[in-house]
Parts: structure tokens; C-alpha cells; sequence
């Protein structure tokens, strides 16, 4: 009885949510964790290595799950320059689409010739993460770096799993729908590359 | 009967809610995603590429519903910069017909004529894709969010594709495309009216 009107009573005594209150200190590092959620060209390029790792089993993924954010992020500190961000994004999404194709494509290949495109495809999320950021401090940038290559290690990680899980129990269906899923990576890439040059 | 009491006071005590405002990404996404859905010649066409490959097995089944995008990415391209494709709309109502025609007729006809039939009219939906995008509130978004829904279209045609596996299922197959080459039938009459 008294569980139900504590339930009632918390439903209709309820304020305004206060939930997400701004907090300057960790800003940094969740802005930067954000970052790869909020970008479409990383999000191609991520689901797009996700689908690669999926496909041709766990030695590549875990040189993706552990190269890839710390390439990214060991980029991102190099000197950057902010001009360089456009040829970044553009790299970004070139890697996208080309790892893609290779999803789509499906063919079997030497272990390396994998691995090439993927550790190329990770140095475009470091240069755009770094040539975005205002070097104003010592710390701010590093915060926003560690949050950005750990937004990129999230984010790869739920969909290898969640790619990696649907290939495990729907093997012969997974296997058609990662390539029609790339297919729509190459075309979402192609798309946002017009973009840049329209 | 607290199970019942709890939903009731989730019902009455709804407050605003201002958890997800909408921005022009959303709104970006949501348009091009819908820019498909809202015409009826690209649902026809893209449903029709679903089934016609779920019609001819592996591995049209996929090899379609992936040349598809490919290729309409290329049109895109063109759209978004801006290049002419004199009649795209002929191109898309044919599509509708070309390809309910070929799966009413459920011929058996080789993988890459069957790539070369898609990738045509691909092109042309693309185009006319491609040609919105630079005015979305969000372009970016919006050329996601049209690819997506595309997929999507020809993924729910292949799942009306099993129904080739049911008594009547290749009969009513061969009637929905024949409604569909009606469709773009319809779509053509227009364009020439």
C-alpha cells in the first residue's frame, strides 16, 4: 500500500529535473567524449570498422579495439593547425567509405592488407579531434583528448559487440546484413564528401 | 492492483517534457529520412528491389539491396553538386514499372543484368536525393537519413520476399508487383499528362 502511494506521490510531486546541471571542471572530458557520438563522419568511419572487426573475426578486432583509439589519440597530440580540420574531415570520410567497401565486398585478404586501411582510417579522428582544439591550456586539450579517444573507443566497442552478437546468433542473415549495411556507409560517406565540395 | 495504480499516475502527471529539443541535425535527419517515405514511386521501386532479389535467391539477395546505394550515392553526388540528369522523374516512375514488371514476371535473368537494371535506375533516385540536400536544415543529416531509409525500404522488401516461401506467397508476389508496375504506370501517365 504505502509503496504505491510513495510511487504516486513521487509522480505528482515531481519538479523541474535538474539532472544534467552544467559542470565547467568535467566539461572537457565529456565534451570530448561526445564528440565521436555527434560527428557523422566518425560515427561512418567507426560503424564502418565496427562492421570490418565483425566480419573477419577477432585478431583484427582486437587491433581495432585497442590500435585504433590509441592511434587517434596519439595523433590528436601532435601539432595540429586548425586549417588542417577540412583535410581531417575529408580523410575521415574517405576512410569511411573505404572500409566500407571493403565490408561490402567481402572478399578474404592477407592479414595486413586489412589492417592497413584500418590503422590509415584511425589517424582521421586524431587529426580532426586535434586541429578542433583551441591549444589554450596544457590541460584542457588533454582532457578533451582522453574523452574524445575514449568516445571512440565507446562507441567502436557497442557496435563491434552489437555486430559481433547478431553475427553469433544469426550467422547466415548477419553476414548478408553487414554488407548491406556497409553499402549504406559507402553511400552516407560518398554523400557527406559531395557535401564538402558542393 | 498497483501494477494498475502506477501506469494510471504515469499517465495523469506528465510534465513538459524538454528533454529533446529539436535542432537542425534532427531535424535534418528526420526530413531526409522521410523524403523517401513521403513519395510513393521511391517506396514502390524500393520495395520491388527488395523482392525482386529475395525473388532470385543468393546472391541477389544482397548483391541488390548493395548495388543499390552504391550506386545512388553516385547520383547523390551528382544532385548535391548540382549536375543536370535530364528526366530523373521519368527515370524513378520507370522504376517503379521496370521492376514490378520483372517481378510479376518472375523471369530468371544473370546477376549482372539484374546489377545493371538496379544500378540504372539508382542512379536517378539518387539524383533526385541528392538534389534536396542542399537545402535541408541540415545536410549532412539529411543525406544520412534518406540512405537509411532507402536500406530500409529495400530490407522490408526482402522481408515481403519470404513470403516465396508460403503456398500462395509467389502468387501474391507476382500481384504486388503487378501493382507496382501499376503504380509507376501511374506515376509515367502523369509526368506525360
Amino acid at each position: 500500500m504505502w509503496r504505491g502511494l510513495g510511487a504516486i506521490g513521487l509522480f505528482v510531486c515531481a519538479a523541474e529535473a535538474r539532472a544534467h546541471a552544467f559542470s565547467p571542471d568535467a566539461s572537457h572530458f565529456y565534451n570530448g567524449l561526445l564528440h565521436a557520438f555527434v560527428d557523422p563522419g566518425q560515427i561512418l568511419l567507426l560503424l564502418a570498422l565496427a562492421l570490418l572487426a565483425a566480419q573477419r573475426g577477432l585478431m583484427l578486432a582486437r587491433g581495432v579495439a585497442v590500435g585504433v583509439p590509441l592511434l587517434a589519440l596519439g595523433v590528436s597530440l601532435l601539432p595540429a593547425r586548425p586549417e588542417w580540420l577540412a583535410l581531417a574531415e575529408t580523410w575521415v570520410l574517405i576512410a569511411a567509405a573505404a572500409v566500407a567497401l571493403l565490408v561490402a565486398w567481402g572478399r578474404t585478404l592477407p592479414s595486413w592488407l586489412l589492417q592497413l586501411p584500418v590503422y590509415l582510417a584511425a589517424v582521421g579522428p586524431g587529426l580532426v579531434n586535434g586541429a578542433e582544439l583551441a591549444r589554450e591550456s596544457w590541460l584542457i586539450p588533454r582532457l578533451y583528448l582522453s574523452g574524445a579517444a575514449m568516445g571512440i573507443f565507446f562507441l567502436l566497442m557497442a557496435l563491434f559487440v552489437f555486430a559481433a552478437k547478431l553475427k553469433l546468433h544469426f550467422e547466415s542473415v548477419a553476414a548478408i546484413g553487414m554488407r548491406v549495411l556497409a553499402s549504406w556507409v559507402v553511400a552516407g560517406s560518398a554523400m557527406l564528401l559531395a557535401l564538402r565540395w558542393a | 492492483m498497483f501494477r494498475v495504480l502506477l501506469p494510471l499516475a504515469l499517465l495523469i502527471s506528465p510534465m513538459l517534457a524538454q528533454a529533446h529539443e529539436v535542432t537542425d541535425m534532427g531535424r535534418g535527419f528526420t526530413t531526409g529520412f522521410m523524403h523517401p517515405l513521403l513519395g510513393l514511386d521511391h517506396v514502390l521501386a524500393m520495395l520491388a528491389v527488395g523482392i525482386w532479389g529475395a525473388q532470385l535467391g543468393r546472391p541477389a539477395i544482397w548483391v541488390l539491396p548493395v548495388t543499390f546505394p552504391l550506386v545512388m550515392a553516385f547520383g547523390g553526388v551528382a544532385g548535391v553538386l548540382g549536375l543536370p540528369f535530364p528526366g530523373v522523374e521519368v527515370g524513378i516512375a520507370l522504376s517503379a514499372l521496370v521492376l514490378g514488371v520483372l517481378v510479376a514476371w518472375r523471369k530468371e535473368i544473370p546477376l549482372v543484368a539484374a546489377m545493371g537494371v538496379v544500378a540504372v535506375f539508382a542512379l536517378c533516385h539518387g539524383h533526385a536525393h541528392g538534389t534536396e540536400v542542399p537545402h535541408a536544415a541540415n545536410p549532412a543529416t539529411f543525406a544520412l537519413g534518406f540512405v537509411l531509409a532507402t536500406g530500409l525500404l529495400h530490407t522490408a522488401g526482402i522481408a515481403l520476399g519470404a513470403l516465396n516461401a508460403l503456398d500462395r506467397g509467389v502468387q501474391i508476389l507476382r500481384a504486388g508487383g503487378g501493382l507496382i508496375a501499376l503504380g509507376g504506370c501511374y506515376y509515367l501517365l502523369l509526368l506525360v499528362r
